[in-house]
């Protein structure tokens, strides 16, 4: 890199107080120096004419959360939906396998498990959902 | 209430802090995308793309910055969509400052100074532009600008360098001092 390339860079970081290189004293008072530094001022400044924020538009942050309400609670029960169907396979696979390999009764037994002891498993859950939801 | 405090309650499904979090930092999002796109139009397309995305993904965001950085990447990477989408990068940008110079025309007749400075922005490459505006306007540092564009320091200061040089080459150009 050229020496006046170094130069501008280094004014450029000090303007934006991230000077890393210290630019030494015979550089600095260069004519080159000064010019680049009056040019860098004078520039930057007529940059700032767009502080003023003339394009100015409505953004309805209400209607946007709404709507990532929306997309998120339809992720979430797409995502439910194909773990049910998943999980629904799969135990219907093993059911059908078991009975296969063991024979018919081991359907009718397995009803009978289930009938029994469902109740006792689903009706506590379904309630300590009930109070948590309530608190 | 301060940010931090805010964020953990939006990402606890407050929505009130929710919109209080994106109401504070809507001004800088808006004012960084019309920079960014120079139309007032398109910039309201971003900025509602990725408030919407903020909202969807606000449970994955992590308070090691601030939220306005974050809200600005998502920016960022919609408009990149928008430019991949439209085919070629290059060819699009070129086409889309040509559309935001005359969305600038229109607008702005009246403010000769303001049209040309926004057409000098509107002609340095994206990358280059992002880092000038940041830096410029919003003073982020340049480990931050590093961050949301996800490039090392030394780039964005070559990019800053870079885009400082053509600038002050056309204001002198175009004898706006």
């Amino acid at each position: 890199m050229k020496d006046s390339d170094k130069i501008k860079n280094s004014l450029i970081d000090e303007y934006y107080n991230e000077t890393q290189e210290e630019i030494n004293k015979i550089q600095k008072y260069s004519d080159e120096y000064r010019e680049f530094k009056s040019k860098l001022s004078s520039s930057i400044t007529k940059m700032d004419i767009l502080n003023e924020d003339i394009f100015d538009f409505e953004i309805d942050t209400l209607s946007i959360i709404e709507k990532g309400e929306h997309i998120k609670e339809n992720r979430k029960s797409k995502s439910e939906f194909i773990l049910f169907i998943l999980s629904s396979m799969i135990i219907l696979s093993l059911f059908a396998i078991t009975i296969i390999k063991l024979g018919p009764k081991v359907l009718i037994i397995s009803q009978i498990i289930i009938v029994t002891i469902a109740p006792w498993i689903i009706i506590p859950i379904i309630s300590i959902k009930r109070r948590r939801s309530e608190v | 209430m301060d940010e931090l405090e805010l964020i953990n309650k939006a990402k606890e499904g407050n929505k009130s802090a929710l919109n209080s979090l994106l109401i504070d930092n809507i001004n800088i999002l808006k004012g960084y995308t019309v920079k960014m796109v120079g139309d007032p139009h398109l910039a309201q397309d971003i900025v509602q793309e990725a408030l919407l995305k903020a909202v969807i993904n606000i449970s994955k965001f992590e308070p090691r910055a601030r939220f306005s950085t974050w809200l600005i990447k998502i920016a960022n990477n919609v408009y990149k969509d928008y430019l991949r989408k439209n085919k070629s990068f290059q060819l699009i940008d070129e086409n889309f400052i040509h559309k935001g110079q005359q969305q600038v025309e229109n607008i702005v007749i009246a403010n000769y100074e303001y049209k040309e400075i926004m057409k000098i922005i509107l002609t340095l490459p994206y990358e280059k532009r992002a880092v000038f505006i940041l830096k410029h306007y919003y003073g982020y540092k340049y480990e931050e600008i590093s961050d949301i564009l996800g490039c090392p320091i030394g780039t964005v200061r070559s990019r800053l360098h870079n885009a400082v040089k053509h600038i002050i080459k056309e204001i002198q150009r175009k004898e706006i001092i």
